[in-house]
């Protein structure tokens, strides 16, 4: 047992298990160049990780295989770091009893909040995406939720939102497209009462009772040639925490990094 | 008329950081340090002249990214020189990746990017800023593996040398990080999650695994100071190439 976790909490396995897992990022971006590939990933964004893997008959064979890879890597990385950190970091940090190995320590453990965070994230809260809508147009959620879109004020140039995802993209400046005056008036209702709203715009969404609705972008309904836009509604109680504990992460970081920059 | 004044800036940084490589392989150090100078200020220069042109920061365009980290880079240069003056460590490599960088610029167009709405928003602007501040001290540090690989096995400037570019690596790692901070806050306040299955999203996880997997690779497996050198380049150089292609 001993030696099991010797070796589970060595640095060699530790920098084996980093290579795999940049190995298995690298592959991932490398198969988004195919397109059944590079819109199974993008529909993986549209539900909460879990609610994806549990809908088996939308899956892309390449995707769940590297999915399960991923994951199956990602605990023994977790498992080494949070073994390591117990058995050589706080070890040292007790003998040495210096700000560096202390520091080194919390660095270590914020870091395992934050990856414990980010796997909690992947199956807890609630998320649907990619919801498209047009003026006074509702959709209707899972557990009783249903999204309304009262009204959309479009002042720019309608052609703006027409061409492909590149010329798209090039020719939303500053000047052609206001992004602060542009927006989606959106109510969210549960059982038929209204749990939250407001003016959505772009960079800024409707919060209230813990949901998010974000307004990714505008489009042009094809039907009525009418803008229309595109919707994600999420909740999240982790978000704010994470954020928190991101910020931590790097302070603690930037404190190591100057209780080690003298050369003794 | 804006379009020529960029490359007559261009052109400018490209000459000095041309004679600064000279005067590094000259071993001309003194000299260096305050032609250095005029270097960061013609680099400095072109900088404000994008923000001047553009109404933004340096962002994703290629001349404009090799112009910032090339100021950057040469203004961590000419300061670890200036602050060990009088330490016996010749670092000329900085001068040479500064001047490779500069001259990469022109296997792209040489204009700057309009300002796009996106680049109003702060977190916006503050990930593309701090992912090429990142990544301008992961090449300095590079430099300085690379001068360190060049001096005396065992001797007391080669393991100095060392230690300062782990720091500016780890410190590298700290500004890509803080950079993906920003980035989680747009991509949250703009797709409603800190992050997403995306191309872009495993490489960035990619890169910032990278950046700490020199300072995990343990030191009883290298013994040799120059194969330490070179696992702790390695990483390094894959971000890099990963950051510009």
């Amino acid at each position: 047992m001993k030696k099991i976790i010797k070796f589970l909490s060595s640095l060699k396995l530790t920098a084996i298990l980093v290579i795999l897992l940049v190995s298995i990022l690298l592959i991932g971006g490398f198969l988004t160049r195919w397109d059944d590939i590079y819109y199974g990933f993008k529909a993986m964004n549209h539900l909460v990780t879990l609610d994806w893997f549990l809908n088996y008959e939308s899956h892309n064979t390449a995707i769940l295989i590297w999915f399960i890879i991923l994951c199956i890597v990602a605990v023994l990385f977790g498992i080494n770091l949070v073994l390591c950190s117990f058995d050589n970091l706080f070890r040292l940090a007790l003998k040495k009893r210096n700000f560096r190995t202390i520091a080194l320590f919390v660095v270590h453990i914020v870091f395992i909040i934050i990856l414990s965070m980010h796997a909690l994230a992947l199956v807890i809260g609630y998320k649907q995406g990619e919801i498209v809508l047009s003026e006074n147009d509702t959709y209707k959620l899972k557990d009783g939720y249903e999204l309304r879109l009262e009204e959309i004020k479009f002042i720019d140039n309608k052609s703006l939102l027409k061409g492909d995802k590149k010329s798209h993209r090039l020719e939303m400046t500053l000047d052609s497209f206001h992004y602060k005056e542009n927006y989606a008036e959106l109510a969210l209702y549960q059982d038929n009462e209204e749990i939250a709203g407001g003016k959505a715009y772009i960079f800024s969404p409707v919060f209230g009772n813990g949901f998010q609705i974000t307004l990714d972008k505008f489009i042009l309904d094809k039907n009525t040639k009418k803008p229309a836009v595109i919707l994600t509604v999420a909740k999240n109680p982790l978000t704010w925490v994470f954020f928190a504990f991101y910020a931590l992460g790097i302070m603690s970081m930037l404190v190591l990094l100057v209780l080690r920059w003298k050369y003794k | 008329m804006s379009e020529e004044i960029s490359i007559f800036l261009f052109c400018c940084t490209l000459f000095l950081l041309t004679v600064n490589v000279l005067l590094a392989v000259l071993k001309k150090r003194k000299i260096n340090l305050i032609f250095g100078c005029v270097t960061v200020l013609s680099a400095l220069v072109a900088v404000v002249n994008i923000y001047l042109q553009s109404g933004h920061l340096p962002m994703s365009g290629t001349f404009e990214k090799m112009q910032n980290m090339v100021l950057i880079i040469v203004l961590l240069g000419l300061i670890y020189e200036f602050l060990n003056r009088k330490r016996d460590i010749h670092a000329s490599e900085f001068w040479i990746i500064a001047l490779i960088f500069q001259a990469l610029a022109f296997f792209d167009e040489l204009k700057i990017d309009p300002m796009f709405y996106m680049y109003d928003n702060v977190f916006v602007s503050m990930f593309f800023q701090l992912r090429l501040i990142s990544m301008a001290v992961l090449v300095f540090s590079v430099s300085m593996y690379l001068t360190s690989f060049k001096l005396e096995a065992g001797s007391y400037e080669k393991s100095f040398m060392m230690h300062h570019a782990a720091n500016f690596t780890l410190l590298g790692a700290i500004l890509f990080i803080a950079g993906e901070f920003s980035g989680s806050m747009w991509a949250q306040l703009a797709y409603g999650d800190s992050w997403r299955w995306s191309k872009n999203f495993f490489t960035s996880g990619a890169m910032f695994l990278l950046a700490l997997l020199g300072s995990h690779l343990a030191p009883s497996w290298i013994k040799n100071k120059n194969f330490q050198i070179l696992f702790s380049i390695i990483p390094l150089l894959i971000i890099i190439i990963l950051f510009l292609t």
